[in-house]
């Protein structure tokens, strides 16, 4: 029994689904899509949106602020910010072409593979970059401002420690490291759950495609 | 600018081109509910892009292959199941032709995404150079692809009729 024998049969087996009227399909146009390329769209809006809030209120501590040291650490990261807004809108906007273009399936496969492998290293790199970013940062300017007199001086700090200052590093620096291996593998797992499943089917599929 | 009522009506007159891919793509009434919607909404959003340099047809199959191929379900562990409404009683076929087709079908449901995408084009009798088109491969693929596939669904069916 060969495919081509039961081209017709086959064909108007999987043609006999009930058609529907043309009243049914103008209401399936109102309701909303549900595929991954959509939910990322969705997600990535959401992102923007926070990031916006977000860059409101750094604006608002870099001007405003008591201590100059905040106003810079703030300062830095509404650069940052800016720089994660841009590559949202980026992001935003080749989705919204990918969902309005009709690619050949291949490419349509390597192109929203693309986008979310970018979004999700992005959004990894990103994360990680600024755990010891953070703790640098805010330790140096700490200091600093600490060393001009408007703030804590972490020297005079260390002298009254006296003998028991490693203890205190110590406790810091597990402090760091246990916030930071939290972080990593936080974000590691959110992500993969996220879109690892589904990066690996779209993978799968481009080398199937490609294959002889 | 296209008009809601054309897009419609082009619908309408070849939407069996969207149950078929669901037919295909999913095995329960309700994914292939969910399919339909999918494809119909992509294929709205995308209607502004079609120029008519192909055929609709054509332009809604690379459409619905692409939203199905795209679309995962959470996986559910459950048999595949034929469902029997797909295949209806027809004075014109014997018993043994049904036999046969529902034999090929379960052969058919067992395949991957892209090879369901290639048997689906093939039956509908494109080239393939254009299945090739449509799925953004060489028609020399498509021509080592499909006769793979055939052999894969003559060795599946034979272990599925009883001769």
């Amino acid at each position: 029994m060969e495919l081509d024998e039961l081209k017709y049969q086959l064909n108007k087996k999987l043609d006999a689904d009930q058609p529907k009227s043309a009243s049914e399909l103008s209401v399936l146009l109102k309701k909303a899509a549900t595929s991954v390329v959509q939910k990322l769209q969705r997600s990535l809006r959401f992102d923007l949106l926070a990031n916006i809030l977000v860059l409101l209120v750094f604006i608002w501590e870099a001007l405003f602020n008591k201590l100059w040291s905040l106003r810079i650490y703030f300062a830095t990261f509404i650069v940052l910010s800016v720089i994660a807004l841009i590559v949202l809108i980026y992001l935003i906007i080749k989705i919204k072409k990918l969902n309005n273009t009709v690619l050949p399936v291949k490419q349509n496969l390597e192109q929203t593979y693309k986008i979310i492998s970018f979004y999700k290293v992005s959004c990894f790199r990103l994360t990680m970059l600024l755990i010891p970013v953070c703790f640098t940062y805010a330790f140096l300017l700490g200091y600093i401002e600490g060393k001009n007199g408007t703030s804590v001086d972490y020297s005079i700090l260390l002298q009254k420690a006296g003998s028991k200052i490693w203890i205190g590093i110590a406790l810091l620096l597990s402090f760091l490291l246990l916030l930071g291996a939290g972080v990593y593998y936080f974000t590691k797992w959110f992500l993969n759950r996220l879109y690892g499943k589904y990066l690996s089917q779209l993978r799968s599929l481009i080398e199937e495609l490609n294959a002889q | 600018m296209p008009t809601e009522q054309e897009f419609i009506s082009l619908l309408n007159k070849h939407q069996n081109i969207i149950h078929k891919v669901c037919s295909i793509y999913m095995d329960t009434t309700a994914d292939k509910e969910d399919l339909f919607q999918e494809v119909t909404l992509q294929a709205w959003k995308s209607f502004a892009t079609f120029r008519g340099e192909s055929q609709f047809s054509t332009w809604l199959y690379r459409v619905a292959l692409n939203t199905a191929i795209t679309f995962f379900r959470k996986e559910k562990k459950r048999p595949t199941i034929i469902n029997a409404e797909v295949f209806p009683e027809t004075a014109e076929e014997t018993a043994e032709m049904e036999e046969q087709a529902t034999a090929m079908y379960k052969a058919i449901a067992e395949l991957s995404k892209i090879d369901k995408a290639l048997v689906m084009l093939y039956i509908e009798d494109y080239s393939y150079h254009d299945i090739g088109g449509m799925l953004g491969i060489t028609p020399n693929n498509v021509a080592v692809k499909m006769i793979r596939i055939k052999s894969k669904l003559k060795e599946s069916t034979q272990k599925n009729y009883q001769f």
